[in-house]
């Protein structure tokens, strides 16, 4: 006996099923669009800190973010689409821009540079979507250069990558994988900032 | 019985079509008078990865068992997949800054520019790899010949071995090269491998010394002072495919000629071992170093 489906199709109910999977597979073609702008996660922990007690905030100036990709729209495939990454620059951006949620830290494109306690200058080395079978895999890879007055000057590598079920194949299933990977580098990034600026602080007495 | 009729001359046709339907050989070696018809030749590598990749056989456990198997096999990809992320994780941190994008193409420049029949214009790689993108890239292309480059890297799910494979195509592009056309070739998808004057799949493959552990202990080897043993891995890796691509472009080893299908191997060197295997890939397989 072989096996088939206990739900019968009849020509009625058959046409819009096949109506909708056409259009999925029309959708199926255009490429998943990375966010323009970061959207944090609750797992970002940067946003619980308490407020100084009588400490102004550390002013760290967020000079240039530089997309360090060879090529600046290709982010690996979700469910056999394409994503689309050129917007990376700015949605990264918006992410390093969200460590200010951290009241230890006043971060901005915007603080003049003599006024800065640090400068970081970004490199977004890699970003990209790894479809495993079931699963896919979003990784996020950046480098900040750490200068100032009374700073050391050098770099540090940061990773954040979220593996998790391919549940939808929708797009923004895809952005958000790529959300929760940011905001663990953004939780490493900010753990940094905070240690070197209470270093800073230290050393001014 | 209509219906029983029906049935039939669908399988008659189906057995037909599927008797029509001849696989294109792994191997294709080029014609020898099509050389002198390739003005200039592009060079273009699909390579879809960004970073290296522990390879994860999928999950089978649950097929029959309708949707709760299904959902049970999903649930196991996706945590083999996420062990298997967190175990490369530190190799890919070692290696951040290598390029394997750039080495190929490179390398691919050194050795196919020795071959002065192909007129080697330029190596581009491509990171979407599709048979729209590629057959963009054949037909976009101001070169007479592509040759297409599909690359991909990664290391066994034990994270052992570590496995460089790159499929090449050689297609017309110019009128000039037409008479060579393979008959059987599909001309509405430039990219399909019957329409190849030449092809082959080559491998490199690199294994860790010792006796097989697990991914706990191979991945730390792979990564240990800052990715050493991969760095030098993949370098040999990607000089060696170089090689290899040129060589068999070109007609082979020396004594490859001679050399029955599946004979084993065709050159013993001090680095590893060059197979010529049934179906004419060319694999390469390194000397294990004393643990």
């Amino acid at each position: 006996m072989s096996a088939r489906p206990a739900v019968g199709w009849s020509g009625r109910s058959a046409l819009p099923a096949c109506l909708g999977l056409l259009a999925l597979a029309a959708c199926a073609d255009e490429p998943v669009q990375l966010a323009p702008r970061y959207t944090p996660t609750d797992s970002l922990a940067v946003a619980n800190h308490p407020s100084p007690a009588g400490r102004a905030p550390c002013r760290v100036l967020l000079a240039v973010v530089q997309d360090m990709r060879d090529d600046p729209q290709a982010a690996g495939t979700f469910s056999e689409r394409f994503v689309h990454a050129e917007d990376a620059p700015a949605w990264l951006r918006s992410g390093l821009l969200s460590i200010s949620r951290d009241t230890r830290l006043d971060l901005s494109d915007q603080t003049p540079p003599a006024a800065a306690e640090l400068l970081i200058k970004v490199d977004l080395l890699k970003l990209y979507m790894l479809p495993i079978n079931e699963a896919k895999s979003a990784n996020v890879v950046i480098r900040v250069h750490y200068a100032g007055p009374g700073a050391l000057s050098d770099e540090q590598v940061y990773r954040g990558a979220f593996t998790s079920l391919d549940w939808t194949g929708a797009g923004g299933e895809a952005r958000g994988a790529f959300d929760v990977a940011l905001s663990k580098v953004l939780e490493d990034v900010d753990r940094d900032l905070v240690s070197r600026c209470t270093a800073i602080g230290r050393a001014k007495g | 019985m209509q219906i029983r009729i029906e049935r039939f001359g669908a399988l008659l046709l189906a057995l037909m079509l599927s008797a029509c339907a001849t696989p294109t050989p792994t191997h294709v070696a080029l014609a020898t008078p099509a050389q002198g018809s390739i003005a200039s030749t592009e060079v273009v590598a699909p390579i879809a990865q960004s970073e290296i990749y522990i390879y994860v056989p999928p999950t089978t456990a649950g097929q029959g068992q309708g949707l709760i198997g299904a959902l049970i096999d999903a649930g196991v990809d996706s945590y083999r997949a996420g062990t298997a992320e967190t175990g490369v994780k530190p190799l890919r941190d070692a290696i951040v800054d290598m390029s394997f994008d750039h080495d190929l193409a490179s390398q691919l420049k050194d050795s196919l520019s020795q071959i002065a029949w192909l007129h080697l214009d330029g190596v581009r790689v491509i990171k979407e790899v599709a048979g729209k993108k590629i057959d963009g890239a054949i037909t976009g292309s101001k070169d007479g010949a592509v040759l297409i480059a599909i690359a991909d890297y990664h290391l066994s799910n034990d994270g052992r071995q570590l496995f460089i494979t790159v499929n090449v195509d050689l297609y017309p592009n110019s009128a000039a090269l037409a008479a060579f056309k393979p008959a059987k070739g599909r001309p509405d998808v430039p990219s399909d491998p019957s329409n190849s004057l030449y092809r082959n799949t080559f491998t490199y493959e690199s294994d860790l010394p010792g006796p097989p552990v697990k991914r706990e202990i191979n991945m730390p080897a792979w990564a240990a002072d800052n990715g050493a043993a991969f760095r030098a891995a993949m370098k040999l890796g990607v000089a060696k495919l170089g090689e290899m691509i040129a060589m068999d472009l070109q007609g082979g080893p020396p004594g490859a000629a001679t050399a029955p299908a599946g004979a084993g191997p065709v050159v013993q060197g001090p680095d590893g071992v060059l197979a010529r295997e049934a179906d004419g890939s060319l694999t390469f397989t390194t000397t294990p170093r004393p643990s």
